[in-house]
């Protein structure tokens, strides 16, 4: 019997002999907190209100349409619904300024942190036009993250479910559909088509912008793991 | 003889609002999303506040799972992960207490070490990624196809992270635990 083996014969010892506590009923609970599948947050219904009767409003108003876009926007993340598609190619472009994640911590201005269940990035990138954003990627799960500084304004056009969510008890947003992501205003160098669903929430003055196509509980459980 | 409903049809109808197919589900699962919360905390009551978290969430994004895919690996990653954020947002405090001047508590403060299996206290100290695969393999029985969803893996490369994690636990025994070597080795 090799080393391996006997740690494991140990383990399972122990394992057999393991006091526990004894489990609660956790089926007895469920309606204690308001648990229903997807269940609308009532604590939400007076602003999203405010911004239906607001957007009916001031969509006709072309001036004031600068106070309606800051009404959908969360941290440095606009959300432009409504918005014409641009007329370009729907093809998604290579992000520019690929470094390394020790070069991207040095001029980030903002703590650069990671999901510890995806480990660090394939890819590192550094936005200097949107004020040093850094987009970390990870290739074989399909992962974007933007880690927005405060200052830079990052505009979503147009997708085509938005929801609003919860990332560490704050309020979130989770969009899902084909979209356009507006990295520069009027730049359509910078206009990056993204197929997968996005979550955006804040911590601190830091936007963060998550990438996926995993679930949206999944995406939740990766944004408040960063360390 | 009454055909009791399967995983899938239970999850279907919990999806539309039928709760007594949410608590049998539930009563189902509890004691292994439990267990691997006791296991990965150290401490029952944060245990229960993250089972208890586990099940509302999968609850709450029903309609985002596949339902033809057993529903425990799911919750057993999520309950994971949640222990995982707690552990991270207890570091966080203790680091605050720090900063305010008072003394961090030992590693595992929930627990009395004397009550601890030694062999327990060694696991403790590796990674998450390292402990939950070997409370998920060795305590929970978990077989690979289902450790290969809980963790989002290969199956094949369940073996190798359990390889990797029993070779850690060995360094760390070797190093830091001189009786339990010599129990182990000798």
């Amino acid at each position: 019997m090799n080393e391996e083996e006997r740690l494991e014969g140990r383990l399972k010892k122990l394992a057999t002999n393991f006091k526990y506590p004894r489990t609660p009923n956790f089926a007895s609970d469920l309606g204690k907190r308001d648990a229903r599948p997807g269940r609308f947050d009532w604590r939400l219904a007076l602003p999203i209100a405010a911004v239906i009767v607001a957007v009916v409003v001031v969509l006709a108003v072309p001036p004031v349409r600068a106070a309606l876009v800051e009404v959908f926007g969360l941290g440095s993340v606009e959300i432009v619904l409504g918005e014409p598609t641009p007329t370009v190619e729907r093809v998604e472009i290579s992000l520019p300024g690929e470094t390394t994640l020790e070069s991207a911590r040095e001029v980030s201005v903002v703590p650069i942190l990671l999901p510890p269940r995806l480990g660090s990035p394939d890819q590192v990138f550094v936005l200097s036009r949107v004020g040093n954003t850094v987009v970390l990627a990870w290739e074989d799960e399909g992962i974007a993250l933007y880690v927005i500084p405060p200052g830079p304004l990052v505009q979503k056009l147009s997708p085509e479910n938005v929801e609003q969510t919860l990332v560490n008890g704050r309020p979130a947003i989770w969009t899902s559909g084909d979209h356009f992501l507006e990295l520069v205003e009027n730049d359509p160098d910078q206009l990056v088509f993204v197929t997968e669903h996005v979550l955006v929430w804040t911590e601190d003055d830091v936007t963060y912008r998550l990438e996926t196509n995993l679930p949206l509980i999944d995406a939740i459980l990766i944004a408040e793991s960063l360390e | 003889m009454v055909d009791l409903p399967n995983e899938s049809e239970m999850v279907a109808r919990a999806r539309t609002g039928d709760e007594l197919a949410w608590e049998t589900l539930v009563r189902q699962h509890q004691e292994p999303v439990f267990r691997l919360a006791y296991l990965l905390l150290g401490d029952p009551d944060d245990a229960k506040d993250i089972a208890q978290e586990a099940f509302i969430r999968t609850y709450q994004h029903l309609d985002q799972f596949d339902e033809t895919r057993p529903l425990r690996p799911w919750l057993m990653r999520i309950a994971s992960n949640l222990a995982r954020n707690r552990k991270r947002s207890l570091s966080r405090y203790w680091r605050n207490l720090e900063r305010a001047g008072r003394q961090r508590p030992p590693e595992g403060a929930a627990l009395d070490p004397s009550d601890v299996e030694e062999l327990w206290q060694a696991v403790r100290r590796l990674k998450h990624d390292d402990q939950q695969v070997i409370y998920l393999r060795y305590f929970l029985e978990v077989s690979e196809g289902e450790m290969a969803s809980t963790l989002e893996i290969a199956r094949g490369t369940v073996k190798s992270r359990l390889h990797r994690a029993l070779g850690r636990l060995r360094e760390l025994i070797e190093t830091e635990y001189p009786d339990l070597r010599a129990e182990l080795y000798v």
